[in-house]
C-alpha cells in the first residue's frame, strides 16, 4: 500500500523546535501522526562537576520563558541536600515569584501565541494571524496582554533584580529580603491586572461559542491527570503532594511525596524524538499516559482558595459533568486563564502578608545529604529536579523531569486526533496545518528556548512518500 | 534629552549564543550613560521600553554571518511570532503600532557565532568580535555624547 508523510517543521508559536509528521495512505486517510522534538538537551551532563550553589543560575538558563520555575525547583532540591527547613518568609517569597512566573508565562501563551488563532480565525491570512493582526482587531486587548505579562516580569525583576535568569532563590531560602516600597509598587498593579484577567476570561467564553464545532477534536480523550495539591486538596503551585486522577475523576493515588516520584513515574524513549515519554508506572507505558499543567491542576484540585478563581473553577467543572474530568485539551486555555486570575488574587494576598517583609530569609548549612529532590508546579506542569552531590557539594548526577515531556504522549495523541479529523491527504491548507499546530499549542509546550542565535530557526513543510521521496517542500 | 539603549540577547551557557550578553556587560562598564539590558530573547513587552529611546542597538549572536554585521532595523508588522520571542524588526514594529513611537534610529549588530554547544566560553573568533562590536557601538553613540 502506498503511503505518504506530511511534515510540519518546525511547529511555530510554541517554545522550541519541533516538527509534526502525518502519515497518510493512498486514499488520503491518516494512518498515524507524530510530534517530534529535535532539540537535544545537554543540561543534565553540563551540570556534572559544578557546585551545588551554582545550580539555580545554571538550570534557570534551560529556558527563557520559565527560568524562575527551574530556579525555585533547583533551590528546593538544594534545601533537601542541606536538610534544612527554610524560614517562612523565604517560602512566601518563593511562592510570590512562582506565581509571577505562572502569570507572565500564561499571559504570553494566551494573548500572543494563541489569541491570533481565536480572534482572527484559523483560516485567516497567515500574514495577519499574528500579534499585529491582533492589534488591528483589538488594540486594547493586545496592549493589556502585554501589560499583564509585564506585571509578572516586574515581580520577578523586583525580587530578583533581573527579569530572567535571576540567581535570587538559593538552597536554604532566598538571597534578598523584600521591602514595603517594592510591595506598594506591586500592589498598585493589582486593579489593572485583575481587570485584564477577568476580561480574558470573558473573551474565552466567547471563544468557546465561536469554536464550538472545532473544540471536540482538540485532544479530546481520557487520560490520567497528575499534579501537586495542598494538604487539604486546594490548588497548589509550590508545595503539597502529588495526586493522580483518572479521566473519570477517580483519585487513583494521592498524598504521594514528590521525592518518591521515580517510584510512580517512568520515562520511555522513542527513536524518533529526543523528548522522553513519561508514564505512570502502575499502568505501564502508553496506558499510563498522563497530562500535567493547568488543565490537570484544575481537574485534580478540590477547590481554589481565592474567591474569583474558585467561582471560575466551578464553571469549568460544569463542562465535564458529574462523572468525568474535563478531558478536552482545548480547555487548557481556559484553565490557564483561571490560573492567571488565581495568581493575581494570590499575589495580592501575599503582598498584604506582613511576614513577607521579614528579614530571616535563609537557612544556612553545609552538605548534609548527598541526594536531594525538588518539585514545584511550573506553568506547564510538575517539574522535578533531582541532584546527587559529593561531600564537597560537587554535582555528580542530575535528573530533570520537565513538564512538557510529561505531556508528550498526550500531545502525540492530540496530533493524531486532529489529523484524522481535518486532513484528507490531498488538501493540506494553511488552516488545517494551523489547527494541528494549535492542538500542540493547547499544551503550550516548552521544548528548548535555550539558544536563540539568528539563523537557527528555519520554517518549512515537507510531504514525503513511504520511501521518503520528497513530494512537496513549502517554506513560510 | 536624547537617550540610547543597548539590548544584548543570548544565553551564556550556550557558548557563542551568549555573545550578545557578553557585549552588553562590557558596554555597561565602558559606556556608563548608555542604558543596557541583557535578555534571553526579545519578548513583546520590550516594545514599550524601546519606544522611549532615540537610539536602540540590539546585539545578538548570528550563525549566518562570518563577520560582525551592522544593519539598520526596519520596523515590521508582518512577522509571525516564533515561540515567545520576536525579531528586532517586530519589536520596533510593535513599538510604533502600540505606543505610537519608535526610536529615530535602531541598529542590529550581529556577532558571528561558531558554536552554541554547552559551555560558558566564547570561541576565539566570537570573543574577538565582541570587542570589535564595542568599537562599533562607540561610533553610534558619538551623536549622543552631549546628551549622554
Amino acid at each position: 500500500m502506498s503511503t505518504s508523510t506530511i511534515t510540519i517543521s518546525p511547529v511555530t508559536r510554541i517554545e522550541g523546535h519541533a516538527k509534526i509528521t502525518i502519515q497518510v495512505d493512498e486514499k488520503g486517510a491518516v494512518t498515524d501522526a507524530r510530534f517530534h522534538v529535535n532539540e537535544f538537551r545537554g543540561f543534565e551532563k553540563f551540570c556534572e562537576g559544578r557546585v551545588l550553589w551554582e545550580m539555580g543560575g545554571i538550570t534557570s538558563r534551560i529556558c527563557g520563558i520559565c527560568p524562575t520555575s527551574h530556579l525555585v525547583t533547583s533551590a528546593k532540591a538544594g534545601d533537601a541536600i542541606l536538610a534544612v527547613t527554610i524560614p517562612p518568609t523565604a517560602e512566601k517569597l518563593r511562592r510570590l515569584i512562582t506565581l509571577a512566573q505562572w502569570l507572565q508565562s500564561h499571559a504570553l501563551s494566551f494573548f500572543h501565541l494563541s489569541s491570533p488563532d481565536f480572534l482572527l480565525g484559523f483560516d485567516a491570512d497567515p500574514a495577519k494571524r499574528n500579534i499585529f493582526g491582533l492589534i488591528a482587531h483589538d488594540k486594547e486587548f493586545a496592549k493589556r496582554g502585554i501589560r499583564l505579562r509585564k506585571f509578572g516580569q516586574e515581580i520577578i525583576e523586583v525580587l530578583g533584580s533581573r527579569k530572567i535568569h535571576t540567581p535570587w532563590a538559593v538552597a536554604g531560602g532566598v538571597r534578598e529580603p523584600f521591602d514595603a516600597v517594592k510591595r506598594d509598587y506591586l500592589l498598585n498593579w493589582i486593579p489593572e491586572v485583575r481587570a485584564t484577567a477577568l476580561m480574558a476570561l470573558e473573551t474565552m467564553k466567547h471563544i468557546h461559542v465561536t469554536f464550538a464545532k472545532d473544540i471536540p477534536n482538540y485532544g479530546n480523550f481520557r487520560s490520567l491527570w497528575v499534579g501537586l495539591v495542598a494538604d487539604d486538596g486546594a490548588l497548589e503551585y509550590y508545595g503539597g503532594t502529588l495526586r493522580v486522577m483518572d479521566g473519570a475523576g477517580n483519585i487513583i493515588a494521592d498524598k504521594i511525596d514528590p521525592t518518591h516520584y521515580a517510584e510512580y513515574f517512568g520515562e520511555a524513549t522513542e527513536e524518533w524524538s529526543y523528548l522522553k515519554f513519561p508514564y505512570y508506572k502502575p499502568l505501564g507505558y502508553q496506558k499510563g499516559m498522563y497530562r500535567v499543567g493547568p488543565l490537570a491542576r484544575m481537574n485534580i484540585c478540590d477547590y481554589i482558595d481565592t474567591p474569583l478563581a474558585e467561582a471560575e473553577r466551578k464553571l469549568f467543572r460544569a463542562i465535564a459533568g458529574e462523572a468525568d474530568t474535563v478531558n478536552n485539551s482545548f480547555y487548557y486555555h481556559y484553565a490557564r486563564l483561571i490560573e492567571i486570575l488565581f495568581s493575581v488574587e494570590k499575589i495580592e494576598m501575599l503582598l498584604h502578608d506582613p511576614e513577607l517583609l521579614g528579614t530571616n530569609i535563609r537557612a544556612k548549612a553545609m552538605i548534609n545529604n548527598t541526594h536531594g529532590i525538588g518539585a514545584s508546579e511550573a506553568p506547564r506542569g510538575t517539574l522535578f529536579h533531582e541532584y546527587w552531590v559529593n561531600e564537597d557539594a560537587l554535582i555528580q548526577k542530575v535528573n530533570l523531569v520537565i513538564a512538557t515531556a510529561q505531556n508528550n504522549l498526550a500531545m502525540n495523541r492530540t496530533v493524531r486526533q486532529l489529523a484524522m479529523q481535518y486532513l484528507d491527504g490531498t488538501k493540506v491548507t494553511e488552516g488545517i496545518l494551523n489547527r494541528i499546530e494549535a492542538g500542540i499549542r493547547c499544551f503550550d509546550p516548552c521544548l528548548s528556548c535555550s539558544t536563540h542565535a539568528i539563523g537557527a530557526m528555519p520554517m518549512h513543510v515537507q510531504v514525503v512518500d513511504a520511501e521518503h521521496r520528497l513530494l512537496c517542500d513549502v517554506r513560510r | 534629552m536624547k537617550k540610547a539603549l543597548l539590548i544584548g540577547v543570548g544565553n551564556t551557557v550556550r557558548g557563542d549564543d551568549g555573545a550578545g550578553i557578553h557585549a552588553a556587560e562590557k558596554a555597561r562598564a565602558r559606556f556608563p550613560h548608555l542604558d543596557v539590558l541583557a535578555v534571553h530573547g526579545l519578548s513583546p513587552e520590550l516594545a514599550e521600553t524601546v519606544s522611549g529611546y532615540d537610539l536602540v542597538i540590539i546585539v545578538d549572536a548570528s550563525l549566518v554571518t562570518d563577520t560582525l554585521r551592522a544593519s539598520e532595523i526596519v520596523p515590521s508588522t508582518a512577522e509571525r511570532i516564533q515561540s515567545h520571542e520576536m525579531s528586532p524588526a517586530g519589536i520596533l514594529g510593535l513599538a510604533a503600532t502600540l505606543y505610537n513611537h519608535r526610536p529615530s534610529r535602531a541598529v542590529l549588530l550581529e556577532i558571528p557565532a561558531v558554536s552554541c554547544a554547552f559551555t560558558e566560553e566564547l570561541s576565539a573568533l566570537t570573543a574577538g568580535q565582541v570587542e570589535a562590536c564595542l568599537e562599533v557601538v562607540a561610533g553610534y553613540l558619538v551623536p549622543f555624547q552631549p546628551d549622554l
